[in-house]
Protein backbone atom coordinates (compact mmCIF):
# COMPACT_ATOMS: atom_id res chain seq x y z
CA UNK A 1 0.00 0.00 0.00
CA UNK A 2 1.21 3.67 -0.69
CA UNK A 3 2.19 5.47 2.07
CA UNK A 4 -0.74 8.20 3.27
CA UNK A 5 1.65 11.58 2.13
CA UNK A 6 2.23 10.04 -1.63
CA UNK A 7 -1.59 9.64 -1.63
CA UNK A 8 -2.00 12.82 -0.72
CA UNK A 9 0.25 14.17 -3.49
CA UNK A 10 -1.03 12.19 -5.71
CA UNK A 11 -5.19 13.47 -5.22
CA UNK A 12 -3.70 16.62 -4.85
CA UNK A 13 -2.70 16.34 -8.66
CA UNK A 14 -6.27 15.34 -9.50
CA UNK A 15 -7.59 18.47 -7.54
CA UNK A 16 -4.80 20.38 -9.10
CA UNK A 17 -6.08 19.60 -13.06
CA UNK A 18 -6.86 22.64 -15.15
CA UNK A 19 -10.10 23.20 -15.11
CA UNK A 20 -10.52 24.83 -18.44
CA UNK A 21 -8.65 22.28 -20.26
CA UNK A 22 -10.52 19.31 -18.23
CA UNK A 23 -13.98 19.53 -20.13
CA UNK A 24 -14.64 17.22 -22.56
CA UNK A 25 -16.07 20.05 -24.69
CA UNK A 26 -13.11 21.94 -24.63
CA UNK A 27 -10.51 19.39 -24.42
CA UNK A 28 -11.70 18.04 -27.81
CA UNK A 29 -11.51 21.30 -29.36
CA UNK A 30 -7.81 21.99 -27.69
CA UNK A 31 -6.45 18.37 -29.10
CA UNK A 32 -8.23 19.34 -32.50
CA UNK A 33 -6.26 22.59 -32.49
CA UNK A 34 -2.72 21.04 -31.20
CA UNK A 35 -2.63 18.62 -34.32
CA UNK A 36 -2.75 21.68 -36.98
CA UNK A 37 -2.05 25.04 -37.41
CA UNK A 38 -5.60 27.23 -37.27
CA UNK A 39 -9.15 26.43 -38.47
CA UNK A 40 -12.33 28.13 -39.02
CA UNK A 41 -15.13 27.47 -36.92
CA UNK A 42 -16.99 25.42 -39.45
CA UNK A 43 -14.37 22.86 -38.98
CA UNK A 44 -14.59 22.81 -35.24
CA UNK A 45 -18.05 22.81 -35.62
CA UNK A 46 -17.85 19.53 -37.53
CA UNK A 47 -15.13 17.90 -35.91
CA UNK A 48 -16.23 18.19 -32.97
CA UNK A 49 -20.33 17.79 -33.17
CA UNK A 50 -21.17 20.19 -30.63
CA UNK A 51 -24.07 22.96 -31.64
CA UNK A 52 -23.40 26.47 -32.81
CA UNK A 53 -24.00 27.61 -29.66
CA UNK A 54 -22.07 25.28 -27.34
CA UNK A 55 -18.87 25.78 -29.31
CA UNK A 56 -19.10 29.42 -29.14
CA UNK A 57 -19.35 29.95 -25.53
CA UNK A 58 -16.81 26.90 -25.38
CA UNK A 59 -14.43 29.33 -27.37
CA UNK A 60 -15.06 32.58 -25.76
CA UNK A 61 -14.03 30.85 -22.19
CA UNK A 62 -10.59 29.31 -24.10
CA UNK A 63 -10.27 32.94 -25.41
CA UNK A 64 -10.88 34.50 -22.21
CA UNK A 65 -8.31 32.42 -20.56
CA UNK A 66 -5.56 33.32 -23.62
CA UNK A 67 -5.23 29.14 -24.62
CA UNK A 68 -6.88 30.01 -28.09
CA UNK A 69 -6.53 33.40 -30.15
CA UNK A 70 -9.36 34.09 -32.57
CA UNK A 71 -9.08 36.72 -35.35
CA UNK A 72 -11.79 37.68 -37.69
CA UNK A 73 -11.08 38.00 -41.82
CA UNK A 74 -12.54 38.08 -44.97
CA UNK A 75 -11.45 36.25 -47.83
CA UNK A 76 -12.97 36.79 -50.71
CA UNK A 77 -15.56 39.11 -48.82
CA UNK A 78 -16.22 36.30 -46.94
CA UNK A 79 -16.27 36.25 -43.40
CA UNK A 80 -13.91 33.86 -41.47
CA UNK A 81 -13.19 33.44 -37.88
CA UNK A 82 -9.83 31.56 -38.03
CA UNK A 83 -9.13 29.77 -34.51
CA UNK A 84 -5.24 28.47 -33.48
CA UNK A 85 -3.46 27.37 -30.36
CA UNK A 86 -1.97 29.87 -28.33
CA UNK A 87 1.69 28.96 -26.57
CA UNK A 88 -0.21 29.27 -23.38
CA UNK A 89 -3.03 27.13 -24.78
CA UNK A 90 -0.63 24.58 -26.11
CA UNK A 91 1.82 24.55 -22.73
CA UNK A 92 -1.58 23.76 -21.15
CA UNK A 93 -2.30 20.71 -22.92
CA UNK A 94 1.10 19.71 -22.93
CA UNK A 95 0.81 19.78 -18.90
CA UNK A 96 -2.51 18.21 -18.36
CA UNK A 97 -1.01 15.00 -20.74
CA UNK A 98 1.41 15.10 -18.34
CA UNK A 99 -1.11 15.27 -15.20
CA UNK A 100 -3.09 12.89 -16.60
CA UNK A 101 -0.41 10.57 -17.25
CA UNK A 102 0.95 11.01 -13.94
CA UNK A 103 -2.39 10.26 -12.17
CA UNK A 104 -3.12 7.35 -14.13
CA UNK A 105 0.53 5.38 -13.84
CA UNK A 106 0.28 5.91 -9.94
CA UNK A 107 -3.45 5.65 -8.87
CA UNK A 108 -5.14 3.58 -11.89
CA UNK A 109 -2.49 1.06 -12.19
CA UNK B 1 -4.13 11.29 -23.81
CA UNK B 2 -1.16 10.12 -25.60
CA UNK B 3 1.02 11.76 -28.67
CA UNK B 4 -0.11 8.23 -30.28
CA UNK B 5 -4.30 9.84 -29.93
CA UNK B 6 -2.48 13.30 -31.57
CA UNK B 7 -0.91 11.71 -34.19
CA UNK B 8 -4.32 9.30 -35.16
CA UNK B 9 -6.26 12.70 -34.41
CA UNK B 10 -4.12 14.42 -37.08
CA UNK B 11 -4.39 11.51 -39.85
CA UNK B 12 -8.53 11.28 -39.47
CA UNK B 13 -8.12 15.51 -39.83
CA UNK B 14 -5.91 14.53 -43.43
CA UNK B 15 -8.17 11.95 -44.19
CA UNK B 16 -11.51 13.63 -43.89
CA UNK B 17 -9.77 16.73 -45.51
CA UNK B 18 -8.90 14.62 -48.57
CA UNK B 19 -12.48 12.19 -48.58
CA UNK B 20 -13.67 14.78 -51.19
CA UNK B 21 -11.94 12.01 -53.82
CA UNK B 22 -10.37 14.70 -55.61
CA UNK B 23 -6.99 13.56 -55.56
CA UNK B 24 -8.31 10.80 -57.12
CA UNK B 25 -10.00 12.32 -59.98
CA UNK B 26 -6.72 14.51 -60.54
CA UNK B 27 -4.48 11.61 -60.48
CA UNK B 28 -7.40 9.60 -62.72
CA UNK B 29 -7.50 13.01 -64.90
CA UNK B 30 -4.08 12.90 -65.58
CA UNK B 31 -3.48 9.47 -66.52
CA UNK B 32 -6.83 9.60 -68.62
CA UNK B 33 -5.74 12.80 -70.30
CA UNK B 34 -2.00 10.83 -71.35
CA UNK B 35 -3.97 7.63 -72.37
CA UNK B 36 -5.88 9.61 -74.86
CA UNK B 37 -2.78 11.48 -75.55
CA UNK B 38 -1.05 8.26 -76.97
CA UNK B 39 -3.92 6.81 -78.58
CA UNK B 40 -5.09 9.81 -80.72
CA UNK B 41 -1.40 11.49 -80.98
CA UNK B 42 -2.59 15.21 -80.34
CA UNK B 43 -0.21 17.18 -78.00
CA UNK B 44 -2.83 19.34 -76.91
CA UNK B 45 -4.38 16.58 -74.64
CA UNK B 46 -1.00 15.93 -73.34
CA UNK B 47 -0.97 20.12 -71.84
CA UNK B 48 -4.89 19.13 -71.32
CA UNK B 49 -3.95 16.08 -68.57
CA UNK B 50 -2.10 18.50 -66.45
CA UNK B 51 -5.80 20.03 -66.14
CA UNK B 52 -6.51 18.57 -63.36
CA UNK B 53 -3.67 19.61 -61.04
CA UNK B 54 -4.75 23.40 -62.09
CA UNK B 55 -8.12 23.15 -61.11
CA UNK B 56 -7.24 20.59 -58.15
CA UNK B 57 -7.24 24.01 -55.46
CA UNK B 58 -10.23 25.96 -57.02
CA UNK B 59 -12.66 22.83 -56.42
CA UNK B 60 -11.35 22.39 -52.85
CA UNK B 61 -11.99 25.63 -52.27
CA UNK B 62 -15.24 25.48 -53.76
CA UNK B 63 -17.10 22.30 -52.75
CA UNK B 64 -14.80 21.15 -50.04
CA UNK B 65 -13.89 24.08 -47.53
CA UNK B 66 -17.71 24.95 -47.44
CA UNK B 67 -18.41 21.84 -46.41
CA UNK B 68 -15.78 20.99 -43.79
CA UNK B 69 -13.93 24.42 -43.61
CA UNK B 70 -10.81 25.59 -43.67
CA UNK B 71 -7.85 24.34 -42.07
CA UNK B 72 -4.73 25.58 -42.04
CA UNK B 73 -2.31 22.33 -41.17
CA UNK B 74 1.07 24.13 -41.10
CA UNK B 75 2.63 27.10 -40.21
CA UNK B 76 3.54 29.27 -43.88
CA UNK B 77 7.33 28.36 -43.48
CA UNK B 78 6.24 24.85 -42.91
CA UNK B 79 4.29 24.96 -45.98
CA UNK B 80 6.64 26.72 -47.74
CA UNK B 81 9.62 24.14 -47.18
CA UNK B 82 6.54 21.27 -48.44
CA UNK B 83 6.06 23.26 -51.80
CA UNK B 84 10.16 23.61 -52.52
CA UNK B 85 10.28 19.74 -51.27
CA UNK B 86 7.28 19.03 -53.88
CA UNK B 87 8.68 21.14 -56.63
CA UNK B 88 12.00 19.62 -56.11
CA UNK B 89 10.20 16.14 -55.98
CA UNK B 90 8.43 17.28 -59.09
CA UNK B 91 11.95 18.64 -60.97
CA UNK B 92 13.70 15.25 -60.37
CA UNK B 93 11.20 13.41 -62.25
CA UNK B 94 11.14 15.51 -64.97
CA UNK B 95 14.93 14.93 -64.94
CA UNK B 96 14.52 11.47 -64.89
CA UNK B 97 12.08 11.28 -67.66
CA UNK B 98 14.95 13.91 -69.91
CA UNK B 99 17.24 10.98 -69.20
CA UNK B 100 14.92 8.38 -69.65
CA UNK B 101 13.94 9.44 -73.15
CA UNK B 102 17.66 10.31 -73.99
CA UNK B 103 18.97 6.66 -72.97
CA UNK B 104 16.07 5.37 -74.91
CA UNK B 105 16.92 7.42 -78.29
CA UNK B 106 20.44 7.05 -77.98
CA UNK B 107 22.28 4.15 -79.97
CA UNK B 108 24.62 1.29 -78.86
CA UNK B 109 23.22 0.61 -75.25
CA UNK B 110 22.37 -2.38 -73.91
CA UNK B 111 20.23 -0.01 -71.15
CA UNK B 112 18.35 1.61 -74.06
CA UNK B 113 16.95 -1.87 -75.36
CA UNK B 114 15.59 -2.91 -72.42
CA UNK B 115 14.19 0.66 -71.28
CA UNK B 116 12.69 0.43 -75.14
CA UNK B 117 11.37 -2.68 -74.39
CA UNK B 118 9.87 -1.58 -70.82
CA UNK B 119 9.24 1.94 -71.30
CA UNK B 120 5.56 2.41 -70.05
CA UNK B 121 6.88 0.28 -66.97
CA UNK B 122 9.38 3.07 -66.63
CA UNK B 123 6.66 5.41 -66.80
CA UNK B 124 3.99 4.36 -64.63
CA UNK B 125 7.45 3.80 -61.75
CA UNK B 126 7.59 7.59 -62.37
CA UNK B 127 3.94 8.08 -62.60
CA UNK B 128 3.29 6.35 -58.91
CA UNK B 129 6.75 7.74 -57.17
CA UNK B 130 4.36 11.27 -57.98
CA UNK B 131 1.77 9.28 -56.28
CA UNK B 132 3.30 8.08 -53.50
CA UNK B 133 4.79 11.76 -52.97
CA UNK B 134 1.26 12.81 -52.97
CA UNK B 135 0.86 9.82 -50.25
CA UNK B 136 3.13 10.86 -48.06
CA UNK B 137 1.71 14.92 -47.68
CA UNK B 138 -1.56 14.02 -47.91
CA UNK B 139 -1.03 10.99 -44.65
CA UNK B 140 -3.54 9.05 -47.49
CA UNK B 141 -2.87 5.13 -47.91
CA UNK B 142 -4.97 5.12 -50.48
CA UNK B 143 -3.02 6.85 -52.93
CA UNK B 144 -0.27 4.63 -52.38
CA UNK B 145 -2.57 1.60 -53.57
CA UNK B 146 -3.00 3.31 -56.68
CA UNK B 147 0.71 3.78 -57.14
CA UNK B 148 0.78 -0.18 -57.11
CA UNK B 149 -2.40 -0.72 -59.43
CA UNK B 150 -0.52 1.61 -61.85
CA UNK B 151 2.85 -0.60 -61.94
CA UNK B 152 0.31 -3.47 -61.90
CA UNK B 153 -2.10 -2.67 -64.80
CA UNK B 154 0.86 -1.48 -67.06
CA UNK B 155 3.08 -4.07 -65.99
CA UNK B 156 0.45 -6.55 -66.06
CA UNK B 157 -1.51 -5.05 -69.35
CA UNK B 158 1.35 -6.01 -71.81
CA UNK B 159 1.35 -9.09 -70.76
CA UNK B 160 -2.25 -9.88 -71.27
CA UNK B 161 -2.00 -8.34 -74.70
CA UNK B 162 -3.63 -4.85 -73.84
CA UNK B 163 -2.40 -1.93 -75.90
CA UNK B 164 -0.32 0.54 -73.90
CA UNK B 165 -3.04 3.51 -74.65
CA UNK B 166 -5.48 1.20 -73.59
CA UNK B 167 -4.06 -0.04 -70.30
CA UNK B 168 -3.13 3.91 -69.25
CA UNK B 169 -6.73 4.78 -70.18
CA UNK B 170 -8.17 1.66 -68.03
CA UNK B 171 -6.11 2.46 -65.33
CA UNK B 172 -7.04 6.43 -65.36
CA UNK B 173 -10.46 5.67 -65.63
CA UNK B 174 -10.56 3.45 -62.23
CA UNK B 175 -8.68 5.97 -60.57
CA UNK B 176 -11.21 8.77 -61.83
CA UNK B 177 -14.38 6.79 -61.04
CA UNK B 178 -13.13 5.92 -57.47
CA UNK B 179 -12.17 9.46 -56.91
CA UNK B 180 -16.15 10.44 -58.03
CA UNK B 181 -17.41 7.76 -55.89
CA UNK B 182 -15.96 9.23 -52.63
CA UNK B 183 -16.93 12.64 -54.08
CA UNK B 184 -20.58 11.61 -54.20
CA UNK B 185 -20.18 10.23 -50.51
CA UNK B 186 -18.51 13.38 -49.72
CA UNK B 187 -21.62 15.54 -51.21
CA UNK B 188 -23.79 13.55 -49.32
CA UNK B 189 -21.55 12.91 -45.96
CA UNK B 190 -20.70 16.79 -45.93
CA UNK B 191 -24.29 19.17 -46.75
CA UNK B 192 -22.99 22.31 -46.19
CA UNK B 193 -24.28 24.19 -43.65
CA UNK B 194 -27.60 26.07 -43.43
CA UNK B 195 -25.73 29.26 -41.63
CA UNK B 196 -22.34 30.45 -42.58
CA UNK B 197 -19.45 31.55 -40.41
CA UNK B 198 -20.41 32.25 -36.76
CA UNK B 199 -18.64 34.83 -34.96
CA UNK B 200 -17.14 34.06 -31.91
Amino acid sequence: MSDPASMYEDLNTIADLDRLVHSPARLMILAILSTIEASDFTFLLQQTGLTRGNLSTHLARLEEGGYITVKKEFVDRIPRTLIRLAPEGREAVETYRKDMKLIIDRLLT
Amino acid sequence: MTNLLFKKLEKQIYLRYNSDGFIDMAAGGMLLGFGIFMAVGNAALLVLSWLPLLIYFPLKKAVTMPRIGYIQFHTPEKRARHLSLSLAAGLLLLALLFVLTQVVSSPGRNLRELMQANLMLFLALLFAAMMCTAAALTKNLRILAYAGLTVLITGGGSRIGLSEPASVILNGSLLFLAGLFFLIRFLRTYPIPENGEEHV
